[in-house]
């Protein structure tokens, strides 16, 4: 039985057999297939050593024609080696009769080989060697490229471990199979951790180096809640979590119910608990938890994993599905805010040399700047808009000509739909993310011009305190609690309070109960949170008064570090709701 | 010619290099194209000759004595475009290549 601790990313609890996804550097999962499943792993075999010979014959062809045909002969000896019966024969006889896997048999028998070579006391075999490192690397690749395929060719359930799942790769889960997930890399607030909470499946990310330990079928435990992964459990550990498995979902189902009707706190102050969602589908997740609304729909999902241009319909398309399904209440849709990691293909050429993404060409400003994709986007909401009450959010904004930009070709798309005859709403309200510090320190002004505040307490955090919010080795520096994010976030209640504009809080920090008891304290009356999270956050706001709230924010003031803020925010959600810590 | 004649010839390489990848794939894509079974000796070891693996422990340097065998028709010819290849010449009995002469 193996422990790892790691960032719990996205609550519950999920027990299956591990599907490992290599990384770069392959690793071989020295493990064993089942007798049954021979046959299908040696088409997987023969589909890999295919794939790999073609490339083989592409880098001959491309090496003859540029580099000249002696070259080109060293791909064509590497075909003859790969192709060689002799060692096809050997690799088939592992996995049929012992059951190796084929990337574990396909290593064994070439490295048997290269360990020949090398003992032959020959200078020039001895360098063969690398010749057949490099073919082990290029079938293992294409064995475990295979792989990946198979994540979208599931047939029964798994726990995916991965060194790293990109965000389209998340995406793509299917969630009848994958159960949950857990990667090496990725912090609190990166997309795939997001999207994994999306998907309501457990995950941990950040767990370090692991997956060498890991050959592949074994059974793991995936504790979303501590954040931790257990593998090859003992069968007390085993018995003890299908036991938690069965309370934690009766729980779930419990505040599910609990969960229906309005938040209003224990002297009658009403609180608004929106939805964060990402897929159309996810709008029935917050219809089920009688969430007040949708706070914050990401609409880049239509650009993961597709890399090309969506059509006006497209993006129509989805955001009436979501309209449609909360009926008469607000879903505030938020431009795209497609950064460095979600980039569909047409627009890699703008990202290709950027040297800080995260500070460079993302959001509004990649809006800005290819006009023809904002004003698609701008066409479907406004046309949504006639289905209910959307609202139209910019994001990363950080100075007032943006603004003021981002408005003038919202009339002008007015403009357009007004002379085309093409059913539109008007009045739609406009409102920014509140998440570069600019915006916040000059909150008053901002207020002037929009109809809403939204503050993104991810990357006002991450740009505020200067930590990656998906670099794990600056994991600690990035913290909600951080006495220099709860000034700002007082400043842009006070300013939004001040224009009588609404203001909402929509980042991770709100999905995160301890924070709520503050962040009403602090003036807050919207909160925007992950759908899973809407039932635990009434629960806490029915069991919670102003008077106490505003205690607690002044008390928090007096702070002075980050880890006092969060324990002494802990011992308070004890108090209020003993349950809703899990 | 019958399917049963075996031919086989001692051959000495003796191309400068010994038998490199080069001279190795040639050798290999003769065999492989070759109906029978042909084989490549040195003492002990015997090298399938449609297997590079195998012909790469050959370990044959120049000056190495090889026996080459091959079964089934026009074996003779393709044990003699191997020797050729052996000592450098193109397998179709052309002029030896340049980068390949038997010094």
């Amino acid at each position: 039985m193996l422990v790892k601790r790691g960032i719990a990313v996205s609550p519950g609890l999920a027990i299956g057999p591990a599907l490992v996804l290599g990384a770069d550097v392959f690793r071989i999962p020295e493990r064993f297939v089942s007798v049954d499943a021979v046959d299908s792993e040696l088409a997987r075999l023969n589909l890999a050593l295919d794939g790999a010979c073609r490339e083989i014959e592409q880098n001959e062809r491309l090496a003859a024609e540029h580099l000249g045909e002696q070259y080109g002969a060293i791909f064509a000896a590497h075909l003859q080696l790969l192709r060689d019966p002799k060692l096809v024969a050997e690799i088939v006889d592992l996995v049929t009769h012992k059951h190796f896997s084929p990337e574990y048999a396909a290593s064994f028998v070439l490295k048997r080989y290269a360990r020949q070579l090398q003992n032959l006391g020959n200078k020039y075999l001895a360098e063969r060697v690398h010749d057949l490192f490099d073919l082990e690397r290029n079938l293992l690749r294409h064995l475990l490229g295979e792989r990946r395929g198979e994540l979208e060719h599931l047939t029964e359930p798994v726990i995916v471990l991965a060194h790293n799942l990109t965000p389209s790769e998340t995406a793509k889960l299917n969630r009848n199979f994958v159960r949950a997930f857990a990667t090496e890399v990725g912090g609190h607030t990166s997309h795939t951790a997001i999207l994994a909470g999306a998907l309501e499946i457990p995950a941990i990310v950040g767990l370090g180096t692991f997956l060498t330990d890991i050959s592949g079928g074994e059974t793991v435990i995936i504790d979303g809640d501590q954040g931790e992964v257990i593998i090859d459990p003992d069968a007390a550990t085993l018995a003890e979590y299908h036991e938690a498995e069965t309370t934690s979902r009766r729980k779930r189902a419990q505040l599910r119910s609990r969960g229906q009707g309005e938040a209003v706190t224990q002297d009658g102050v009403r609180i608004h608990v929106y939805g964060n969602i990402e897929f159309p589908e996810e709008a029935e997740h917050c219809r089920e938890r009688a969430a007040d609304g949708i706070g914050l729909y990401r609409t880049e999902f239509l650009y993961l994993g597709e890399h090309k241009e969506r059509s006006e319909e497209e993006h129509y398309e989805a955001y009436c599905r979501v309209v449609k399904t909360v009926g008469d209440r607000p879903v505030v849709i938020r431009t795209l805010d497609l950064g460095a990691d979600k980039v569909p293909g047409m627009l890699k050429h703008m990202f290709a040399d950027a040297m800080n993404p995260e500070l460079g060409l993302r959001s509004i400003r990649v809006c800005l700047q290819d006009l023809t994709l904002f004003r698609t986007q701008l066409r479907a909401i406004l046309r949504a808009a006639v289905e209910g009450d959307v609202r139209v959010m910019f994001p990363l904004v950080s100075s007032l000509t943006e603004v003021r930009q981002a408005r003038m070709i919202l009339r002008d798309v007015v403009e357009d739909l007004e002379d085309q005859g093409v059913p539109f709403r008007r009045d739609v309200p406009v409102g920014i993310m509140v998440e570069v510090p600019s915006v916040a320190i000059r909150a008053e002004e901002f207020a002037r011009e929009v109809d809403f505040f939204s503050i993104g307490t991810n990357d006002l955090i991450q740009y505020t305190l200067a930590a990656d919010r998906s670099d794990p080795a600056v994991a600690k520096y990035y913290n909600s609690a951080d006495p220099a994010i709860l000034k700002l976030i007082r400043m842009v209640v006070t300013a939004a309070s001040d224009a009588r504009i609404p203001v909402t809080v929509c980042g991770q920090m709100s999905s995160d109960v301890k924070f709520v008891p503050l962040l009403i304290g602090l003036g807050l009356r919207h909160l925007s949170v992950t759908p899973q999270a809407v039932p635990v956050l009434k629960d806490v706001i029915r069991n919670l008064t102003i008077t106490r709230a505003e205690e607690i924010a002044a008390r928090v003031a007096d702070f002075e570090v980050a880890r006092d803020v969060e324990s002494y925010l802990r011992g308070e959600l004890k108090k209020i709701s003993p349950d809703a810590g899990l | 010619m019958n399917n049963s004649l075996v031919f086989r010839r001692e051959i000495e390489v003796l191309l400068k290099d010994g038998l490199h990848m080069s001279p190795l794939s040639q050798i290999n894509r003769l065999a492989c194209a070759f109906s029978g079974p042909v084989s490549i000796a040195r003492d002990e070891f015997i090298a399938d000759a449609k297997s590079m693996l195998d012909l790469l422990q050959l370990n044959a340097v120049k000056g190495t004595m090889l026996v080459v065998e091959a079964s089934g028709e026009q074996a003779q010819e393709l044990v003699e475009g191997v020797a050729r290849l052996m000592s450098g010449a193109p397998a179709d009995g052309g002029p030896p290549g340049p980068s390949q002469h038997a010094d």
